[in-house]
């Protein structure tokens, strides 16, 4: 909620002045550079030399790109839609438990506050084939025990599970809160009319929560997209590519390979993309008429 | 049963299944960071044992990991000191209707904090190794700016949206110019806010890893990076893995358990902007 | 030299203009109560002499010097907010000190100056305490001692009463009452309450929005006798007194005009109008027994019944009236047949073209 300013007083200008500088060379600078690399053949060590668009088409016809961006996508929308259904379930059954509210709280953020890395590595040793505890349990119980993280049929499952595993607590606390923040009445006089609990699901909860859906999802799907903790801990891109991502091939090209050029031509891309994401959900916001 | 009875129990059912979901591979991984090589392989899973510590003195006398542990830190507290300085100011101004360009920065504050990190690494990597600033905390607190800036200046802007205008017109009209106001009325009703910030903003800078990887190289590596390394343990020593593992995230776990109700607030503003 | 002197005053937001043609000056020592239904600038013709509202033409000015653009501070005004405006994270002491502290006065000073207006207000026992620990009249006096300290030439008052509880509001009355009788300063009191405006002013300016198709805000300017009995236009006489005047639109027919059997000769300067509004208030309206030669029949459609008088609502052939009579016997019964008669010496005429006082 913005406010109004008094009359006489001097412009707040200064206060934003520094702002506006750190985020400008942390921004403008980069951007600029990049799309300038971008068009450089550049190893790093060497020379650049101006090559125009060589990259780009290096990244067409190289099958690397084409698959990271596909896997990246798939893992993306795949993880969103599980975290946002289970989130969902959560923020429900949540909402209806009145004692020990503090307690399931905490464990569900738990996973959240752990580092990406250290989650790669605790799945690591969850997952292992041989020795893992969760093949102990399927083993036990007369299941298979497929090789998650090493068989390519499986690795991209697995990597769903786990960051599903690690941010569904993100969507569980704001649907919770969004869920939370509604008005009773209009689910008492459901009620009375004798509506079942998925039609007033379906016809009051879900509407009133589409502004903190949409929200959500956007949040998680930007962050899906530029995976990389997950993968560089867990697969390193592999088996056979099968989990490669967009910012871990970003990684490889540029310091693996010193190909900066390359790198930047994927960074210009990509950022390109999250950037049409941002700028349809700004446009879905304001058309919705939603706050600034 | 009546449905609301039975609704609930159903609820409990959940919430406990996610809750014992949620919590058993770290109680799993903190077994194996005490348990002999043997006892961790032990199949049928050996629930009852005798815990030993050496993996964590393995990884505490690991210099690097220590190091790890210490960057992480000052990187946090530098990180939030930056964004203190220089969000708190720009969110008392942009709180205000008539700053010219507020929608436009408050957009580019949006975008910075939704790029990818290699967009910032590849372009500061050659530039911090120009200027000196490779390698170095004070390097990557600067970086870590694209998203702590605009997520404190989000949750401060918030924050200070709480306070009636009539106490600042009142501060006015008592003489008091604006920066007095924004220290002597606003802040000190906004401390909640500013440490709900700090938490959230250190979960943060502690747990990230892309852009630490890219900017360090040894003196100024953080924990993750640190933790990255025993990757290679793998299939060699679990117990070193999981102590290290463990020893990353258990200031953060007890955060979690200290300040969940921050933490969960924090979020939930943060997110709905 | 006055007070506070508007000339020709607008103010508009953006292009919305909220204030136009205002000019009015308020005296020193004078307690002006700006009063009128939401949307008549009331509030925002008080915010622009504490400079929180900015004035788009015409000229204001605080003790003879043009202040449309001078900072807060030094427009030599305290003002009382609606709610107070007190600072929650300061004690009593801290929230009366702010200013003395921001102008750099030593710590002695300020305490000793804080002591002595605590005294003023009877707050000595609370300087330690937070806003959030005092009552509301409490925190009123806290407000007023802070505006007390500025030494102000204007005290200004944005509705404080209107968060208040009924029988609160009245002893907070008195004690603004007392407070500018003791302080002797100009005071500018802004409130929608016409009861208040009544009690505590000793001018009253009725405002109007000039959305209601006014082309300036002011309706009139007087004391609360002026307002009451001498309203100058529909706007006042509507706004002014409860329960409402009544008001008739009758054709005017030989220099006269009659309601019912009732013949009201007409003053020269209404005599000529097509049509004349005679209003006359429900306490001078009188009940004849019925059959009297003069009156208006009618019917009686509502009773309320306050104890020490009752006020009938009555249906006629020219329109609703509202009579107000002090309990004499039984009240009369619902449907019953009445006749009603208008005391010709406390009739209020209007122009109902240009809705002015007409005499």
């Amino acid at each position: 909620m913005a406010t109004d300013i008094v009359p006489s007083q001097p412009s707040l200008w200064p206060y934003i002045l520094p702002t506006v500088l750190v985020l400008g060379a942390c921004t403008l600078y980069p951007i600029a550079s990049v799309l300038w690399m971008s068009l450089h053949d550049w190893t790093w060590g060497g020379a650049s030399v101006f090559s125009g668009l060589k990259n780009y088409k290096l990244l067409w016809l190289k099958g690397s790109f084409a698959i990271a961006l596909v896997n990246t996508v798939i893992f993306a929308t795949c993880a969103v839609l599980v975290e946002l259904v289970l989130g969902m379930i959560l923020a429900l059954a949540a909402n209806r438990v009145s004692a020990g509210a503090g307690v399931f709280r905490v464990l569900m953020i738990l996973p959240l506050m752990v580092s990406g890395i250290a989650v790669s590595l605790v799945w690591k040793v969850l997952l292992d084939p041989t020795f893992g505890v969760i093949n102990a349990i399927l083993g036990g119980a007369g299941l298979p025990e497929p090789n998650w993280l090493g068989s390519p049929s499986t690795a991209m499952a697995s990597l769903v599970m786990v960051e599903t595993w690690w941010q569904t607590g993100f969507v569980f606390i704001i649907l919770a809160a969004a869920l939370k923040s509604l008005p009773e009445e209009p689910f008492e006089a459901a009620r009375l009319e004798g509506a079942s609990g998925w039609q007033t699901f379906r016809y009051l909860t879900l509407p009133m929560l589409r502004p903190f859906i949409v929200t959500v999802v956007v949040f998680r799907l930007i962050d899906t997209l530029k995976v990389f903790d997950l993968v560089f801990g867990l697969t390193g891109g592999g088996p056979l590519r099968a989990t490669e991502a967009v910012q871990t091939l970003t990684y490889q090209t540029a310091f693996k390979f010193s190909k900066f050029g390359e790198a930047a031509a994927i960074v210009v891309i990509f950022s390109a993309l999250i950037f049409a994401i941002c700028a349809a959900y700004g446009v879905l916001d304001r058309r919705a008429g939603g706050a600034e | 049963m009546t449905r609301a009875r039975r609704e609930t129990i159903l609820s409990y059912a959940i919430l406990i299944l996610a809750g014992l979901l949620s919590l058993f591979p770290i109680l799993w991984i903190i077994g194996i960071s005490l348990k002999t090589q043997a006892d961790a392989f032990a199949m049928p899973p050996r629930l009852i044992f005798e815990p030993i510590w050496d993996h964590y003195a393995k990884v505490w006398s690991d210099s690097t990991f220590i190091e790890g542990f210490l960057n992480s830190l000052f990187a946090a507290i530098l990180g939030n000191l930056l964004a203190f300085a220089i969000g708190i100011p720009a969110a008392f101004a942009l709180n205000q209707r008539r700053v010219p360009g507020r929608a436009a920065i408050l957009a580019w504050l949006l975008l910075s904090y939704m790029l990818p990190e290699f967009l910032f690494i590849i372009p500061m990597y050659g530039l911090f190794q120009a200027t000196g600033l490779y390698d170095t905390v004070f390097g990557l607190a600067l970086v870590y700016q694209t998203f702590t800036l605009p997520f404190t200046i989000w949750m401060m802007r918030a924050f200070f949206a709480d306070v009636p205008f009539a106490l600042y017109e009142a501060a006015r009209l008592e003489g008091a110019q604006s920066w007095q106001i924004l220290f002597r009325v606003y802040l000190p009703m906004a401390l909640a806010g500013i440490a709900a910030t700090a938490i959230l903003n250190t979960i943060r800078i502690w747990n990230e890893l892309a852009i630490a990887l890219g900017l360090t190289f040894d003196r100024a590596q953080t924990v993750t990076v640190a933790v990255a390394a025993y990757r290679g343990y793998a299939s060699i020593d679990w117990g070193a893995l999981s102590a290290a593992a463990i020893t990353s995230i258990l200031p953060m776990l007890i955060f979690a358990v200290l300040a969940q109700r921050q933490i969960v607030g924090g979020l939930s503003l943060g997110a709905v902007k | 030299m006055a007070a506070v002197e508007f000339q020709n005053v607008g103010i508009s937001f953006g292009t919305v203009p909220v204030v136009r043609g205002l000019s009015l000056s308020i005296q020193e020592g004078e307690f002006v109560v700006l009063v009128g239904p939401s949307g008549c600038g009331k509030s925002t013709i008080l915010r622009s002499i504490a400079g929180l509202a900015a004035i788009s033409s015409g000229e204001m000015r605080i003790g003879g010097k043009r202040m449309n653009d001078a900072d807060p501070a030094a427009r030599d005004i305290a003002m009382v907010f609606q709610s107070y405006a007190l600072f929650p994270n300061m004690t009593v002491a801290g929230n009366l000190g702010f200013g003395l502290r921001i102008r750099g006065e030593t710590r002695a000073e300020i305490d000793r100056k804080v002591a002595e207006v605590a005294a003023v207000v009877g707050l000595s026992d609370h300087l330690h305490k937070r806003p959030g620990a005092l009552s509301g009249g409490q925190r009123q006096r806290v407000a007023l001692a802070r505006a007390i300290l500025r030494r102000p030439r204007v005290f200004l008052f944005d509705e404080p009463l209107s968060n208040l509880d009924a029988e609160f509001r009245t002893a907070m009355r008195a004690e603004i009452v007392r407070f500018h009788r003791t302080q002797g300063a100009s005071m500018v009191y802004v409130t929608h309450d016409q009861t208040e405006a009544m009690t505590m002013g000793d001018r009253i300016a009725v405002l109007s929005p000039l959305a209601a198709g006014h082309t300036a805000n002011l309706m009139q300017y007087g004391t609360p006798d002026e307002v009451y009995h001498r309203p100058a236009n529909l706007f006042v006489a509507r706004f002014i007194g409860t329960p409402r005047m009544n008001f008739v639109v009758l054709p005017v027919e030989g220099g006269s005009a009659s309601y019912g059997a009732q013949r009201l000769p007409l003053p020269a300067a209404a005599a000529h109008l097509a049509n004349v509004v005679i209003g006359q208030r429900p306490e001078h309206l009188r009940l004849v027994p019925l059959g009297a030669a003069s009156g208006l029949p009618g019917t009686v459609d509502h009773v309320e019944n306050l104890g020490h008088e009752m006020i009938l609502t009555l249906s006629t052939a020219i329109g609703p009236m509202v009579l107000r009579e002090t309990r004499s016997g039984s009240a009369p019964s619902l449907g019953q047949a009445v006749q009603v008669t208008l005391d010709p010496a406390q009739v209020h005429l209007f122009d109902p073209v240009s809705e002015q006082r007409v005499d």
